[in-house]
């Protein structure tokens, strides 16, 4: 406390000085220099000098940066450069959805959930266009997909009786099975419906992709253990139980997914995604994800929507078919409504993984908002029950006081899980077979992404491109390290730890007063705040150095970091 | 100085260990007290027998957590007295595609059929098309972001060096995605007339069983992708002659591995009654970390064109086999033709085999019929440099032929 004394003396100056500042201007302001001055005093803004404000100013310079960073590649380093060893993140992924899932995948993804059922609307509006062509079409793909389901059928139960054919287990069977009905049908849908829709020849289609997101989500009740440090600080006390910034990493694969050059349309306009109102009533789960089930493990963070950066590709996300077979691992007890809650939890979170990684090709990531909306398609499928969704992304800040001051709000609307047929009788026959569902996946194909924007709209932060840089060495040293990071491979050496013997006998007391201090405990090093670039170098053999005759130079590769 | 070294150079305290564990296991000298007691008639104990006597202990049958490995033995259900030999995935004809043609009964003809070279000459592809094929070779290749363990890269010259595990796209993966691709790509240039005639699967089974001059020959095989279609491909009309090789002094089934565990089972993976039944294409992966000769050295070309025979032939088999009964004998009432292609991504093999008869032993009055070209190189080199594709020396022919494979009925 005393240390802090002299530091308000001078603050207390330093504030005497700002408010006798603009007197001092007017009293010279009749001296030859006229130009210096305004009739108006500006002032310099004035900065919020608390430690809150501070740290907020320094996160948000810190986003600045990477803002400002030029190429996607550096983008996706960036945002590790912080930890060497990687953050802590909240494991969300596609294989498990806990118990009243819905709302912290609300939260965490600000998203507004709509029930709908499109189905009686969209199909009526589609027949009044053009209705010979459309049933014709309609006709063509059900006798289509009849027979694919058919097929798939009859190929899977060949599957099991091969011979050594192990007994699977319920969600094995269930996905090999729905993989096998997905490709068919995608196929089927793409023959019937390519020549009357252009955009389907044009597709690219993921198989198994790897989908990975990463992102920071604010206002999430603080753990024990900074509760007690802060209470311990009188200074702190105040700010003891504010909310922290949970970090979430999404990892998924979906059975198939379409990309196409171009987006899909928003179908919310800018006005109806911006509305305090409206983000208030998005559910917040304060509770640490633990609590629900969700694990946490230590990874760098990583954004991939099925494939690497690349120039011209089919960047933006038409459809994807997700899986819901570990659903059935739930158990019964869990109810009707929390298995309906659970798919949309699925749909939420899996949707906006997918464009918050397709965003982060575009140069946007979870601390640089979007400047567009971003739209895809879900299906949630075990190959008989079908559900349908669209997610609209127009926000990307869930981060610290964003997640309550942010207006914008993102969408997902869907339905229900309907049965595409009955069943599939000994025979082989479908029956039961359910058109409105057909119709509805027709839809999603049948949506023309017509959204196109100039490279400059599409990628505002973006503004150069790796290959565009003129040292190779640079060139490769970005590639690598990016494949590096995303790969997320074991370390060669162990995570330092700190052992119970030591915090018994080194820390908690001190009974090897004798004994070199060299562990990071007795140096005061906090080895989780090792930063990324903080690694030896690469040595250069000497053989391989340019100017051979200096001992010295060029002993180590340069790095690049961002 | 320290002495440690020096003293230690002649550790004594091993020769003691070693002193112990010899005397600790000294056999006692027979001194013959025990037969003269027997001649006596005196029963002689151990004193081990007294002091621990034996317990006859029951056997519990425990039911465990998995099922009791079945001993490979003649004890084993599926156990008989005449050997098999059995083809799978993973063998290799050590004499390549002269001993392939000898266990087919096969000839060799360098060319396509004339449907297909006919088909080849006159195609007529859009000029955007080469464009989207070294898209979907790179899309295989390089763009995937899988990213798992690949095996060890070894220097030859240096093969004690740890090089850093590399991870990427597994082969299995680079493969499905390759072939998947360059048949989305022929199915658009085809349309929905064609397309709707074939049917496509992933990892389809085959099996069946011959006997060649008194050999029993098992075959088993895997078909990573399948083109079947709702009618089997025309045979080929003309004839041809040629004559088997003579792999003297070599026997036709050598290098095939024997086993007394087989069944003789017939399987193909779809039912007759289904629309699109008849096997059209099959594509095979040829994986060198799998797939290699007993004793490490590379798979040849020509061995690797021999699995292209085989797997085609092993497919006819099964289709005539479940078409006209597991007893059919000798030749086929109609051909059954079927198109084989085998890559490891890179390079691709082509061929059509008909099959005209079931019988291949050596005196066989018909012969089947083997058609195929040299191997193909896709391309040279693929990689992705600076957030680029590169793609070297890319070949446009591989694309035309399995164009004009899958058009072929």
């Amino acid at each position: 406390m005393l240390k802090l004394r002299p530091v308000n003396q001078l603050r207390l100056a330093y504030l005497r000085g700002l408010s006798g500042q603009p007197q001092a201007q007017t009293q010279r302001n009749d001296g030859p220099a006229d130009e210096e001055y305004t009739a108006q005093p500006v002032y310099p803004e004035i900065r919020d000098l608390t430690h809150k404000g501070r740290k907020q100013r320094s996160a948000a310079d810190w986003h600045e940066e990477i803002r400002q960073v030029p190429t996607v590649e550096e983008k996706l380093i960036k945002i590790n450069m912080p930890r060497y060893y990687g953050y802590k993140v909240v494991d969300f992924n596609d294989t498990k959805i806990p118990y009243n899932a819905l709302p912290i995948a609300q939260h965490y993804t600000r998203t507004v959930l709509e029930k709908t059922t499109p189905v009686v609307k969209e199909e009526g509006a589609k027949t009044e266009e053009k209705p010979v062509t459309e049933d014709d079409l309609f006709k063509a793909a059900r006798e289509d997909v009849i027979e694919a389901l058919e097929f798939a059928h009859d190929y899977s139960r060949h599957l099991d009786q091969q011979p050594k054919a192990a007994p699977l287990d319920a969600v094995t069977r269930e996905r090999q099975l729905t993989q096998i009905i997905v490709e068919q049908l995608n196929r089927a849908l793409l023959q019937v419906l390519s020549a009357d829709y252009a955009h389907l020849n044009e597709l690219e289609v993921d198989y198994n992709p790897r989908h990975e997101a990463f992102w920071a989500v604010g206002g999430v009740d603080p753990p024990k253990n900074v509760i007690k440090s802060k209470k311990g600080q009188k200074w702190q006390e105040e700010a003891a139980n504010e909310p922290v910034d949970r970090l979430v990493q999404y990892t998924g694969a979906p059975y198939l997914s379409l990309r196409h050059r171009h987006q899909l349309a928003p179908w919310k306009t800018p006005a109806e995604s911006e509305s305090l109102e409206l983000s208030k009533q998005i559910p917040r789960f304060k509770h640490d994800a633990r609590t629900l089930g969700y694990t946490t493990k230590h990874q760098h963070a990583t954004n991939v929507p099925g494939y690497w950066p690349s120039v011209n590709g089919q960047n933006f996300g038409l459809l994807s078919f997700q899986s819901r077979a570990h659903l059935q691992l739930r158990p019964k007890s869990y109810g009707e409504r929390d298995l309906l809650e659970a798919l949309d939890a699925l749909a939420i979170k899996s949707s906006y993984a997918w464009l918050l990684a397709q965003a982060n090709y575009n140069g946007f990531n979870t601390y640089n908002e979007l400047t567009y909306p971003l739209n895809t398609q879900t299906v949630i499928t075990n190959g008989r029950e079908w559900s349908f969704y669209e997610y609209q992304l127009n926000t990307l800040l869930v981060h610290g006081h964003h997640v309550d001051s942010n207006p914008r709000v993102n969408f997902c609307r869907g339905s229900e899980p309907l049965p595409l047929y009955a069943e599939i009788s000994p025979a082989g026959k479908c029956v039961d077979f359910n058109d409105a569902v057909l119709r509805q996946l027709i839809n999603l194909y049948a949506n023309v992404p017509s959204v196109r924007r100039s490279q400059v709209e599409e990628q505002p932060y973006v503004a150069s491109h790796i290959s565009a840089y003129e040292k190779a060495e640079q060139r490769e040293f970005i590639g690598k390290t990016v494949k590096h990071l995303a790969s997320n491979r074991p370390r060669h050496l162990e995570l330092p730890e700190t052992y119970m013997w030591e915090k018994l006998y080194k820390i908690d007391n001190n009974t090897r007063a004798m004994e070199a201090r060299r562990r990071f405990f007795e140096l005061d090093v906090n080895p989780w705040r090792r930063t990324l670039d903080q690694h030896d170098k690469e040595y250069v053999p000497r053989a391989l150095r340019p100017g051979a005759e200096k001992k010295r130079e060029g002993r180590r590769k340069p790095t690049y970091y961002p | 100085m320290r002495l440690t070294n020096t003293l230690c150079a002649q550790h004594i305290g091993w020769h003691f260990k070693k002193h112990w564990l010899v005397q600790g296991k000294r056999v006692p000298k027979e001194t013959g007290a025990a037969a003269e007691l027997l001649k006596l008639a005196v029963a002689v104990k151990s004193p081990e027998d007294i002091l621990n006597p034996r317990k006859e202990r029951r056997r519990v049958e425990v039911v465990g957590d998995r099922q009791q490995a079945i001993p490979e033995d003649s004890s084993h259900p599926n156990w008989h007295s005449t050997v098999c030999h059995s083809y799978s995935d993973s063998s290799v004809l050590v004499g390549g595609l002269p001993q392939a043609q000898v266990l087919t009964n096969a000839i060799e003809i360098q060319t396509f059929p004339k449907q297909i070279e006919d088909a080849l000459a006159s195609q007529q592809l859009p000029n955007s098309i080469d464009k989207n094929v070294r898209h979907a070779v790179a899309a295989a290749h390089v763009l995937d972001a899988e990213q798992v363990k690949l095996p060890k890269v070894r220097l030859p010259e240096r093969p004690n060096f740890n090089l850093p595990r590399p991870y990427g796209i597994s082969h299995d993966r680079v493969n499905r995605l390759l072939v998947n691709k360059l048949l989305q790509e022929v199915e658009k240039l085809a349309g929905r007339s064609v397309s709707v005639k074939r049917k496509l699967i992933d990892n389809a089974s085959f099996k069946t069983s011959l006997t060649k001059d008194g050999d029993l020959l098992g075959f088993s095989v895997n078909a990573e992708k399948v083109i079947f279609a709702n009618r089997g491909i025309e045979g080929i009309k003309g004839k041809f002659k040629g004559n088997l090789p003579d792999l003297y002094p070599m026997k036709s089934t050598i290098s095939i591995p024997k086993n007394h565990i087989y069944l003789t089972d017939n399987f193909y993976p779809l039912r007759t009654d289904v629309n699109c039944s008849h096997p059209h294409t099959i594509f095979t992966v040829f994986n060198k970390q799998l797939v290699g000769n007993a004793h490490g050295s590379e798979v040849t070309t020509s061995q690797l064109q021999a699995r292209t025979l085989v797997k085609a032939f092993v497919v006819a088999a099964a289709r005539a086999r479940q078409l006209h009964g597991q007893s059919v004998q000798g030749a086929l009432p109609k051909p059954i033709v079927v198109q084989s292609v085998q890559t490891d991504g890179q390079t691709f093999h082509f061929g059509v085999l008909q099959l005209n008869t079931l019988d291949v032993g050596a005196d066989s009055s018909t012969r089947n019929y083997w058609f195929h070209r040299q191997t193909y190189d896709l391309f040279t080199e693929c990689k992705y440099e600076a957030g680029r594709t590169h793609l070297e020396n890319y070949n446009g022919d591989v694309f035309r032929i399995l164009n004009a494979f899958y058009n072929n009925c």
